[in-house]
């Protein structure tokens, strides 16, 4: 177990870092590559001094994370939104019509696949699976800075309480139901956008309606502003209070749209187990001490499972360890020595 | 990729050895090929037509 004294190696006589310096300046790292990405990804700045949002060729692409395409500063589109729209089109009731510019009767699929959204999901996946979620994702950002206003101990939830790994099926069923199957069959409602979706909420629609309801905006033929609070209806209030929700459960528990929620998170999850980078555990050095699974805050047993699905690769677990048994990377992963009861199939 | 009881390993046979990059490469390729044929049959227009429009459903006025 690690403690302030702990050291890395303690016969090298240089002066030697404890393991509590090695997990602060990990963190540090890593709340700048996700503060650094999430600016990049959203700098359009005149979005936010006049109420509107980017146009220009970049949203064509989409971001890793889940970034709202109708953010102010957003510079790409959102792999979720986007496979909704693309699944949108769908008709299921027919699959041949007449084109209206052309007059040819046409036939197009009954349904889409969405090839570009997919193909774009599954390669980043394949090449880092959730590493995207500790780095390149601004809602795990603003969750992680949620996560540290301080609260009393008796109000912060850890991971491992009753039904939380029943939970955590939720975000598959979300991906399934929300995200694929009702905008698949009910075009043209993005369901997930529609009726769950808190980052588009706070990072689309509160910037977009107070800048429109106070710089004025094109409804009220006041300003450029797209939209203000004066449009606000019962799913803006529905989905102010997931979003309400999700800032209070963020600041009790560690990251719970990423555990629950998040349909990205659950596809990237997928990938843990066969993306290039991964994580393994050392055997030869891990002595299975736990204090790897014990700074987890996503609730993984690092030195049992080193590839779950909930593992989001944040690398806090590997600061940690004070063996350095846990290794990450694109690397080989290293065989253990066969043991003796392998050698003869006990 | 749980530790084997009998083994008390974590090292997938599968997954980290044999096919340690068969796998990821594999999909790599299905991805790209995925977007290409995903851009040629003018999706990336259905993305882009959504992304530059205000999505009232993303912003909770739809
Ligand atoms: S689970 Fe979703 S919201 Fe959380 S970091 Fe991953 S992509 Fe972002
Ligand atoms: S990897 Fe092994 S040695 Fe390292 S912290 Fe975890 S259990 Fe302990
Ligand atoms: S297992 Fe390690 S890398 Fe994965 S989420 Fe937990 S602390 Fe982070």
């Amino acid at each position: 177990m690690e403690t302030k004294n702990d050291t890395l190696n303690s016969s090298n006589a240089k002066p030697k870092r404890t393991i509590m310096q090695i997990r602060k300046r990990t963190e540090r790292i890593r709340l700048a590559i996700q503060a650094a990405f999430s600016i990049l990804t959203n700098s359009y700045v005149v979005g936010f001094i006049r109420g509107t949002i980017y146009k220009g060729p970049l949203k064509q692409i989409c971001v890793p994370g889940m970034n709202c395409y109708s953010c102010p500063g957003a510079l790409g589109a959102c792999p979720i939104g986007a496979l909704q729209a693309v699944l949108n089109q769908s008709d299921y009731t027919k699959g041949v019509w007449t084109d209206q510019a052309s007059g040819f009767t046409v036939t197009k699929p009954l349904y889409y696949f969405a090839f570009y959204v997919i193909g774009f999901i599954m390669l980043l996946g394949a090449v880092c699976g959730r590493f995207i979620c500790a780095f390149l994702c601004p809602f795990g950002l603003i969750q992680d800075l949620l996560h540290k206003i301080p609260l009393p101990k008796k109000l912060k939830i850890k991971p491992g309480f009753k039904g939380d790994k029943q939970l955590r099926y939720l975000k598959y069923v979300i991906l399934v139901v929300m995200v694929i199957v009702l905008p698949l069959l009910y075009a043209p409602d993005p369901f997930f956008c529609k009726y769950i979706c808190p980052s588009g909420m706070l990072l689309g629609g509160i910037p977009l309606m107070t800048v429109g309801s106070l710089g004025g905006n094109i409804a009220a033929g006041t300003g450029v502003g797209i939209t203000s609070w004066a449009e606000a209806g019962s799913t803006t209030w529905l989905k102010l209070s997931i979003l309400a929700v999700t800032i209070i459960l963020s600041i009790m528990m560690y990251r719970p749209f990423c555990k629950y929620i998040c349909p990205l998170g659950a596809i990237y999850s997928f990938f843990n187990k066969v993306s290039l980078y991964r994580y393994s555990i050392d055997e030869s050095k891990c002595t299975d001490c736990g204090a790897c699974s014990k700074v987890c805050k996503m609730g993984v047993d690092m030195h049992k499972t080193p590839n779950s699905l909930e593992c989001i690769r944040c690398g806090d677990c590997k600061a940690a360890c004070p063996h350095q048994a846990i290794c990450s990377g694109f690397k080989t992963i290293k065989r253990p020595a066969i043991t003796e009861a392998e050698k003869y199939g006990q | 990729m749980k530790k084997n009881s009998k083994t008390n390993s974590t090292y997938n046979h599968i997954l980290d050895g044999k096919f340690r990059f068969v796998l990821p490469i594999l999909l790599i390729v299905f991805a790209i090929g995925f977007i290409a044929y995903g851009i040629h049959d003018g999706e990336i227009t259905a993305v882009f037509n959504k992304a530059i429009n205000l999505c009232r459903e993303c912003v909770g006025i739809g």
